[in-house]
């Protein structure tokens, strides 16, 4: 076998290395024209990959999910039980804002974009709307349950990316409403995040709810308290799957 | 030669494709095996008059789907290649009977 480098393949390699560096100069260019060529076939790639892993997921896991539906039955009845007291109150504060005379908040301009790809070495997902459809950097990205997914980190023409709440790089400040606390929320990578900087007399507990605002987040995990840390720590649970996601919405406009 | 590297790239392409789109639904402890380096180790095997395109073209199509500037996966499976190929010479002889 012939394993020798010959001068002229040096030459090319050389030629070839310095060609993709002179592609960052107009990084943006050169990155948007291939998502816009590949957007459909990606679109159903990922369509297509996400029925198959439904589908596989439905034969390996038939006792788990059984379980499962057996534990969201339950969790259903106390959420319907505190819909009902919801309501109650919800018909109290909207005499209240009579009362007091009080708009309601406008609605949130939406956008719908589809997920065509993952980023291959972050946790980043690409979506089939971009720049030509208003979106902007540093837009929030919820699904259709007002999960918080992540920020638009880059925007192209035809497509973006997001950051995930996941992602190493991304932190933001979440609240605890059980606790009446606040904390910061860090990405660990894959699909985990971390709640940091956490009061240290705050009475938090696993199974809280976490959010951001007006947008759900997810559940504390495992809570991690030392002695000599003034604050405590605890992991999330993040509520949003991209594997089992399809589309999102991002938000143009509050 | 010149066609054949094409359809090589071409293919290249859309298994970069599978890999940002499809595969990410197939994760084991969130990870997916990344399927270019491990065909640039076959190439390298099976078909080494392609090896070097394999590398570039491979290297370019994850840079084109990952947040990196554009040099980085094409720097990482050059090297990959290239050291595969000092320790082919070096320490392995292939004997063909």
């Amino acid at each position: 076998m012939r394993t020798s480098f010959s001068r002229k393949k040096i030459l090319l390699v050389a030629i070839g290395i310095l060609f993709i560096l002179s592609l960052n100069f107009f990084q943006k260019e050169a990155k948007g024209f291939f998502y816009s060529i590949s957007s459909p076939l990606q679109e159903k790639l990922w369509e297509n990959g996400s029925n198959t892993s439904n589908f596989l997921e439905a034969i390996f896991k038939t006792g788990k999910l059984l379980k499962e539906n057996e534990a969201l039955k339950l969790r259903v009845q106390e959420l319907l039980y505190d819909h009902n007291y919801m309501n109650v109150l919800e018909d109290e504060n909207k005499m209240l804002r009579e009362a007091l005379n009080l708009g309601f908040r406008e609605q949130i301009k939406l956008e719908l974009a589809k997920i065509i790809g993952k980023d291959i070495n972050r946790g980043g997902i690409l979506l089939n709307k971009g720049s030509e459809n208003g979106i902007s950097n540093g837009s929030l990205v919820v699904n259709s349950q007002k999960v918080l997914v992540g920020t638009i980190a880059e925007v192209y023409k035809t497509n973006s990316k997001v950051l995930l709440i996941s992602d190493k790089q991304s932190s933001f400040e979440v609240q605890i409403p059980s606790a009446n606390s606040s904390g910061l929320a860090k990405g660990l990578g894959g699909s985990g995040a971390l709640l940091d900087l956490i009061p240290k007399d705050a009475q938090i507990k696993t199974g809280d709810l976490v959010v951001s605002g007006d947008f759900l987040i997810g559940l504390i995990g495992e809570i991690k308290k030392e002695d000599a840390s003034p604050f405590q720590q605890a992991e999330i649970s993040p509520f949003f799957d991209i594997s089992g996601l399809n589309k999102v919405f991002i938000i143009l406009d509050f | 030669m010149l066609a054949k590297i094409f359809i090589f790239a071409l293919s290249l392409f859309f298994l970069t494709l599978l890999q940002s789109s499809f595969l990410p639904h197939f994760v084991i402890f969130g990870y997916a095996p990344n399927f270019i380096l491990i065909l640039i180790i076959f190439i390298f095997f099976l078909m080494p008059s392609l090896d070097l395109p394999a590398a570039f073209f491979g290297g370019l199509f994850l840079d084109i789907f990952s947040s990196h500037f554009f040099g980085f996966y094409t720097s990482i499976l050059l090297g990959t290649l290239f050291f595969i190929k000092l320790i082919a010479r070096k320490y392995v002889q292939f004997s063909f009977k």
